[in-house]
């Protein structure tokens, strides 16, 4: 058969076919629909934008109420528990400032050399805790060294219970029991911190009590500041600031 | 073109599984592949569930469609093979058959413009089941003998073969058609 005839029967099927579209069955696409239900064709994800206002109202309503919610939480206040140290501080200065043991050295006489064997320097002197306990370490070691334990134990009664109290009575006690007829000579300054001490509190300074602590670390003792909660204590901070001194 | 545009409109829409979608590109393109599967297959019942699985077969692999070439060529091939999918197992039984007797009109001209489509359609249907996929994808939808030899799981000088001899018995039968002057009623 002639190629060229065959191609050229070949075109005219496929223009016949071209334009010919029979007549579909009705019901197909009723049995393809039902095929294509028990099937099940998955579809692809279609972005949903029908709620999307109220997704974004949402999201803000949220952000917002949990920083209200932040920042309307009650906040934790801790105070400083530093009413003793602070009660030290001017005690402290004192004792730093002006040794007692040139004093008692003046009214001890032939004990002297006891009192000075046992020299007291800046770098020794322990920190006192509280009034009390500040000038009885004078009285009591002038006692321990020059007289006899009667004259001890009233002097040791007598300033036990309140720095104002102790300055005539004790001298007075020591002068005459030791007879030493020359009066105590405590610095001013001495005698208006144990007058004005007793009388109240003294307003809490923070350069005070710094000044405290930093002058006890500088010879060379170890002083921890701590911080606690005041209703249970849950919370403490404690800064050794020798350790902290040795490391700098 | 108007329809071209529809139609890859409608792709949007069965991808996302939308019956709508699915039900307009079925109402479009029905016709169309209606016609090749009636010439694939030996009746119109054949070719009906042809149509229906082949447009399941598209609805279910919409979704892998990459859009390189036209939506509906990719329709299309996918209603061959489904209207040959039974061939691939009877290639070797499909080869036996012969039609020897039809050429000794294999010389003569056909006019072809003046017959009916439905007499040269069901004239197609007439050919063994082999011989008539060859013929409808050589001569009509523009394969290959490679192609075709490789859709068949035949060879491409069985593909050669068994096109000669469709052509020549088509050519016979729609001369007898047409020296009958009998167009429209053919039954073979």
């Amino acid at each position: 058969m002639d190629p060229i005839q065959d191609k050229q029967f070949d075109k005219q099927l496929q223009a016949k076919f071209n334009t010919y579209e029979p007549e579909v069955p009705a019901h197909l696409w009723g049995n393809i629909a039902d095929k294509l239900n028990d099937h099940q064709v998955i579809p692809l994800k279609k972005k949903s934008t029908k709620f999307l206002w109220l997704k974004v109202a949402a999201a803000i309503s949220a952000v917002i109420g949990m920083s209200l919610f932040y920042r309307n939480q009650p906040r934790e206040i801790i105070y400083l528990r530093a009413a003793k140290t602070a009660e030290n501080m001017p005690r402290q200065a004192v004792e730093v400032k002006h040794p007692p043991m040139e004093t008692v050295q003046t009214l001890v006489g032939n004990q002297q050399e006891k009192v000075v064997g046992r020299p007291v320097t800046k770098a020794r002197v322990r920190p006192v805790r509280s009034t009390e306990q500040a000038y009885p370490i004078v009285v009591t070691t002038v006692m321990h060294n020059a007289i006899n334990d009667e004259v001890k134990q009233t002097a040791i009664v007598a300033v036990e219970q309140k720095p104002t109290m102790v300055t005539p009575d004790v001298q007075q006690m020591v002068r005459a029991e030791l007879g030493v007829a020359q009066e105590v000579n405590l610095p001013a300054h001495v005698k208006t911190e144990m007058q004005e001490a007793p009388k109240g509190k003294k307003p809490f300074g923070m350069g005070n009590l710094l000044n405290a602590v930093i002058s006890s670390v500088d010879q060379g003792e170890e002083r921890i500041i701590s911080f606690t909660n005041d209703s249970e204590g849950t919370i403490k901070v404690a800064v050794n600031l020798k350790a902290l001194r040795t490391r700098l | 073109m108007e329809q071209v545009y529809v139609i890859d409109d409608l792709l949007a829409g069965c991808k996302r599984g939308e019956r709508k979608a699915q039900e307009a590109l079925y109402r479009s393109l029905a016709a169309k592949m209606y016609q090749v599967c009636l010439r694939y297959t030996a009746n119109a019942t054949e070719a009906e569930d042809v149509l229906q699985n082949g447009f399941l077969k598209v609805f279910q692999a919409v979704v892998h469609f990459r859009e390189e070439g036209s939506f509906e060529g990719w329709i299309r091939r996918i209603m061959v093979n489904t209207a040959i999918e039974g061939y691939r197992k009877q290639a070797k039984k499909q080869q036996t058959i012969t039609i020897d007797e039809v050429f000794d009109h294999a010389l003569q001209t056909v006019d072809i413009a003046s017959l009916e489509v439905k007499d040269i359609l069901t004239l197609i249907q007439q050919l063994p089941d082999g011989y008539r996929a060859v013929f409808n994808m050589y001569a009509i939808e523009g394969y290959s003998h490679k192609e075709i030899a490789e859709a068949l799981q035949i060879s491409e000088g069985a593909s050669k073969s068994q096109l000669s001899r469709a052509r020549s018995w088509l050519k016979s039968k729609l001369v007898n058609l047409e020296r009958e002057g009998n167009y429209g009623s053919y039954t073979g």
